[in-house]
């Protein structure tokens, strides 16, 4: 087999091992931290025998470990088990909601990325200058502020005062139904059967989370690219392209292309880790998607439900790397040296 | 050597330039009010030891680097303040060579291709860029096969004459190499130096910047000695050789050994470590290690005393004829 396509089997089978690493710690954690199951599952007030049944239907009389291997055999058959709250298979309701988060995620992920290249980028060439400052002492700000906080303080702003934004009710306005599943996104299932309100709504629904989390990541991002580019910057290799007198344009592509490498692994490990934060903020905006799933269940200590979501987001943060590992060895340049 | 200078027009010129490096408390500096000159025909060579300064040096004569007061001159014109934009088109006029070409190089174009590139920028259209190189090439010593080789396949030494080239292509007046020979071994180092002695000719003025000053006297008219980014002593290259007067000079000197076994003994040993910038004490910078140091060394700092016609040394003793380290040893 060729090299390239061995190590891309080799970076999904450590995925898969680190997703079961994942199921398992999460099933422990949550199993010590959520007290007697048995207790939640009865409803307000089950009776000894309805508690005692409940016990022994689920299993939950047998040791932890054997309920442990029993909980992962079902996973690997993709089997989640059904959500102690709704009775949904908890498989299909993420199914279901996936579309929402990785709407908002993909959009925040583009979007701060085009905000915080060039930002970073003329902070560095402006380096240690009035706007250099304004640009890191922003960013650090951006870093430090509690996602949720910023989401309402974009509210506040944008929908109580000025009154430009729609109130945060989900995906679409309350008033429309969400357009026919072709997608996922109301958005584009919207723009596809060419029903230009509800396209126009489902956007309008879509600014100001997808913003606040663009700022999230750009905050951060922007930090990111500057230091990649002034690591550049001071390269002998760089040093000697401006004593050439290259113009700007081409010192900026010279820096950019050394810089990648840092800027995509900085990014993807960042959008690896967004689901935390898109999960505040889908809460806040009542969303509707994973994110706010996983939170409801675990203020509710809903089991199967909870390592769904976590199981989840395991699965994105592998997925990004996974993707990132691909173009980047797509992207590799081989520099023979002697 | 030295009457090739006396004459000819000052190419480019520091006058009290001084470069800080780094930010807030970190902030030190790397060059202390620096003066010098050189013209046309004419090779500089800037001597010290690693952390004294030399590449910041280097970089000042070309603007590269933001000076924190003085003026940098190229051809009489001030361009200190100049913004990026105006001086990138000064610089096919001021050039500069590194000492690892390997790490400056595009290791993905051919000899030929890297040499003819600043061609690309400065030359006005319709130069025939390929006789250009050509010509250099010869000029050189650099073969056609090599030409279309790539910087991981040539030898050091051919490498950096590909540096060299491409500096020079642009036929620029002020041509500054910092550390060529560095990572090259003494036969290569020999052989670049043989290369550049014979661009004099040319009219241009070269600062070139070395850590072993005797790997460089046989091709400069006029030597800098560098310390913590002061100028200790510079002047002709025959009357420095002959009779330094600063001691940290004397101590570079007998660093070197002599030919002649039976002179063995005669190398003065400096104490200490070479000193970085971030641990300047007040006073003669070299006063720590110096071993004729007296107290007034350490609370005031000399400034480049003018000795006869044409040599600067910064040393208090030094107007007293009292600089000399005495080989008592």
């Amino acid at each position: 087999m060729e090299r390239p396509v061995r190590a891309l089997l080799r970076r999904i089978g450590v995925g898969l091992f680190l997703a079961l690493v994942v199921v398992f710690t999460s099933f422990l954690l949550v199993k010590l931290g959520a007290g007697p199951t048995d207790l939640l599952l009865g409803g307000p007030s089950p009776g000894v025998e309805e508690r005692a049944q409940l016990v022994q239907d689920y299993g939950l009389d047998r040791p932890a470990f054997v309920q442990l291997v029993r909980y992962a055999i079902r996973v690997l058959g993709g089997e989640l088990g059904r959500s102690w709250l709704t009775g949904e298979s908890v498989l299909s309701e993420l199914l279901h909601r996936l579309p929402a988060t990785l709407e908002l995620m993909l959009y925040a992920i583009l979007l701060g990325t085009l905000m915080a290249v060039p930002t970073g980028m003329a902070a560095a060439f402006a380096r240690d200058t009035a706007e250099d400052r304004t640009v890191r002492g922003t960013s650090v700000l951006g870093e430090a502020m509690p996602p949720f906080f910023l989401a309402l303080l974009l509210l506040l702003v944008f929908f109580r005062w000025l009154d430009i934004a729609p109130a945060p009710s989900g995906r679409i306005s309350i008033v429309l139904s969400p357009p026919p599943t072709i997608t996922g996104s109301y958005f584009i299932d919207a723009f596809l059967m060419q029903d230009s309100i509800a396209a126009r709504s489902a956007l309008a629904q879509l600014v100001l989370p997808v913003f606040t989390l663009a700022l999230m990541l750009g905050a951060s991002l922007t930090l990111l690219v500057r230091g990649a580019m002034l690591a550049q910057m001071d390269a002998p290799h760089f040093v000697y392209a401006r004593a050439q007198g290259m113009s700007r344009e081409m010192l900026t592509i010279i820096a950019l292309r050394g810089a990648l490498p840092a800027i995509g692994g900085g990014l993807a490990a960042q959008s690896a880790a967004l689901l935390s934060m898109t999960a505040l903020v889908e809460y806040v905006f009542a969303w509707g998607g994973i994110g706010q799933y996983g939170l409801e269940a675990m203020a509710k200590a809903d089991f199967a439900a909870v390592q769904g979501f976590i199981l989840a987001s395991a699965a994105i943060a592998a997925t990004v790397h996974l993707l990132h590992a691909v173009i980047r060895r797509l992207a590799r340049i081989r520099i023979r040296r002697a | 050597m030295s009457d090739a200078g006396e004459t000819a027009a000052v190419v480019a010129e520091l006058r009290r330039v001084s470069v800080m490096l780094g930010r807030g408390q970190g902030r030190v500096m790397a060059l202390n009010r620096i003066d010098l000159q050189v013209a046309e025909g004419q090779i500089l060579a800037v001597v010290g030891e690693s952390g004294a300064g030399k590449s910041m040096l280097a970089r000042s004569f070309l603007r590269l680097v933001a000076c924190e007061g003085g003026s940098v001159l190229l051809d009489g014109d001030d361009i200190t303040a100049l913004p990026e934009r105006r001086l990138r088109r000064l610089r096919g006029r001021m050039t500069m060579a590194f000492s690892d070409p390997a790490d400056v190089l595009n290791p993905r174009m051919s000899a030929r291709a890297l040499i003819e590139e600043p061609l690309r920028l400065h030359a006005p259209r319709g130069t025939d860029r390929r006789a250009a190189v050509d010509a250099l090439a010869t000029r050189l010593g650099l073969t056609q096969p090599e030409l279309a080789l790539r910087p991981g396949e040539l030898a050091p030494g051919r490498l950096q004459l590909v540096g060299l080239g491409r500096a020079m292509v642009t036929r620029p007046r002020l041509l500054v190499l910092d550390e060529p020979t560095r990572d090259l071994d003494a036969a290569a180092a020999a052989d670049f130096l043989a290369v550049l002695a014979g661009l004099r000719e040319d009219g241009m003025a070269i600062v070139v910047t070395s850590n072993d000053i005797a790997a460089v006297q046989s091709i400069a008219d006029r030597i800098a000695v560098l310390y913590l980014g002061e100028i200790s002593e510079e002047g002709a290259t025959a009357d420095l050789l002959r009779d330094p007067l600063h001691p940290y000079t004397q101590s570079l000197l007998s660093a070197h050994l002599p030919a002649d076994p039976s002179r063995r003994g005669r190398r003065i040993r400096l104490r200490g470590d070479p000193p970085q910038p971030e641990d300047r004490t007040p006073g003669c910078g070299f006063a720590p290690r110096c071993p004729i140091a007296e107290s007034r060394c350490r609370s005031g700092a000399p400034t480049p005393n003018q000795v006869g016609a044409d040599r600067r040394v910064a040393c208090l003793r030094v107007l007293e004829g009292t600089s000399r380290i005495p080989l008592s040893r």
